[in-house]
């Protein structure tokens, strides 16, 4: 189909294109591929962190001007 | 045309990779469903066809199954027939069953052109509303060059059919053990056609594209041989020359869109002004209907604007209608 004159632009007639009255059947998203659940690895809590978490829950227990507050000088 | 294979053979052969076509299929490919017509199919490769090669080679050889014909699109490197089924979902599900079986898509390749097949032939006002209601009722919009409908049998000396958008048959082989539905609403075992049909070249289609050529080659073929839906199909008939003429398309019902023993020189050519000028007016409605609106955070879309009085819609709503009518109407029969 030639629909140009010299001079202008031809145009760009596709061979086909969709019947906008007829609903386009959507394609099937295809299901994004599962990631392996992240399990975290058991980590044996090192000397520091047992400390830490010592002294923490002393902190919590003791209040901020109790036994907390000498062992970690935490006292604000 | 000639099918010399049996369907049932085809279907044992695509039971392997489409179990659940092949077995629809070999339940339901002899239904005439809701009194439709009968559905015929062939299918036109047009590129080397390898991927037919071993489903062929399966059901007797190049020989038997494709040489065996002479017609063809004329770019055609092969043109396989279907044995006929009584409905188009049979239809459908064979296709899917190839598909599988081919490892290839059929429906919506533009290397394949699909040729629909239906009883009976037209008059050529029929075969013009049938090319027509095909045209604007498909899911596609096609433009067209001649090249696109040219067939081996274009100008054969005994049976010429010409440069079209449909066929007549040439006196082939035919299945007429399909139920027909006549007009007192009795079941006959056997259609009223000797072994005439009219074809219609869908070119790259689509599931809706054969259901769609099945009603309307049904309306109009019982409109015009007496058929049960005759008063549906005469009552179609008159609401699609009425969008036309709505549409100042009424002049295109007038030239010749399938080829008869009586075409003049020059018919070809007349025939593909027409279709250029139905193409043209989708093709413009088509943009109309879609308006670029501009959308939040910046972008552009088309959005399908769904105009009440457009004629894509209305053949849509139209075809929708006469699907309601049949098959509310087809309960009177069982």
């Amino acid at each position: 189909m030639y629909a140009h004159q010299p001079g202008s632009q031809p145009l760009d007639i596709p061979e086909a294109i969709p019947n906008p009255a007829v609903p386009q059947p959507t394609p099937a998203p295809s299901p994004a591929p599962k990631e392996p659940a992240k399990v975290p690895a058991p980590v044996e809590p090192s000397f520091v962190s047992k400390f830490s978490a010592a002294r923490e829950g002393l902190y919590y227990r003791a209040g901020k001007f109790g036994l907390a507050g000498l062992i970690g000088g935490r006292v604000s | 045309m000639t099918c010399t294979y049996r369907l049932r053979d085809l279907i044992d052969l695509l039971h392997a990779d489409a179990p659940l076509a092949a077995d629809s299929l070999a339940t339901d490919c002899r239904h005439v469903d809701q009194g439709l017509l009968s559905v015929g199919l062939k299918i036109h490769c047009l590129d080397d066809g390898q991927q037919f090669d071993q489903l062929v080679a399966a059901l007797g050889g190049a020989a038997n199954v494709l040489e065996v014909n002479y017609y063809k699109d004329a770019r055609a490197s092969l043109c396989l027939v279907m044995p006929a089924v009584g409905n188009a979902n049979s239809a459908i599900h064979l296709i899917e069953g190839l598909e599988r079986c081919i490892g290839s898509p059929i429906f919506n390749n533009r290397n394949i052109q699909l040729q629909v097949c239906s009883p009976g032939r037209l008059s050529a006002r029929g075969a013009a509303l049938l090319g027509i209601g095909f045209y604007l009722g498909s899911d596609t919009l096609r433009r067209y060059t001649q090249a696109d409908l040219r067939t081996t049998f274009e100008a054969h000396f005994n049976h010429p059919r010409g440069i079209r958008l449909v066929l007549y048959d040439a006196e082939g082989d035919f299945d007429r053990e399909f139920a027909w539905w006549n007009t007192q609403g009795v079941i006959e075992p056997e259609l009223p056609f000797e072994n005439t049909r009219t074809d219609l070249l869908i070119g790259s289609g689509s599931r809706l594209d054969i259901q769609n050529v099945n009603l309307l080659a049904t309306l109009l073929i019982h409109s015009e041989y007496n058929g049960y839906w005759r008063s549906l199909g005469e009552q179609f008939i008159l609401e699609m020359e009425s969008l036309l003429s709505r549409h100042i398309l009424s002049g295109l019902l007038d030239a010749p869109w399938v080829r008869e023993r009586w075409a003049q020189i020059g018919d070809d050519d007349q025939f593909f002004a027409a279709l250029l000028e139905l193409v043209a007016y989708a093709y413009g409605e088509s943009a109309r209907v879609k308006q670029r609106r501009f959308l939040l955070f910046g972008t552009w879309r088309d959005i399908p604007a769904r105009a009440p009085s457009g004629i894509l819609d209305e053949m849509q709503s139209l075809l929708s209608k006469y699907r309601r009518l049949l098959e509310r109407q087809s309960h009177l029969v069982y």
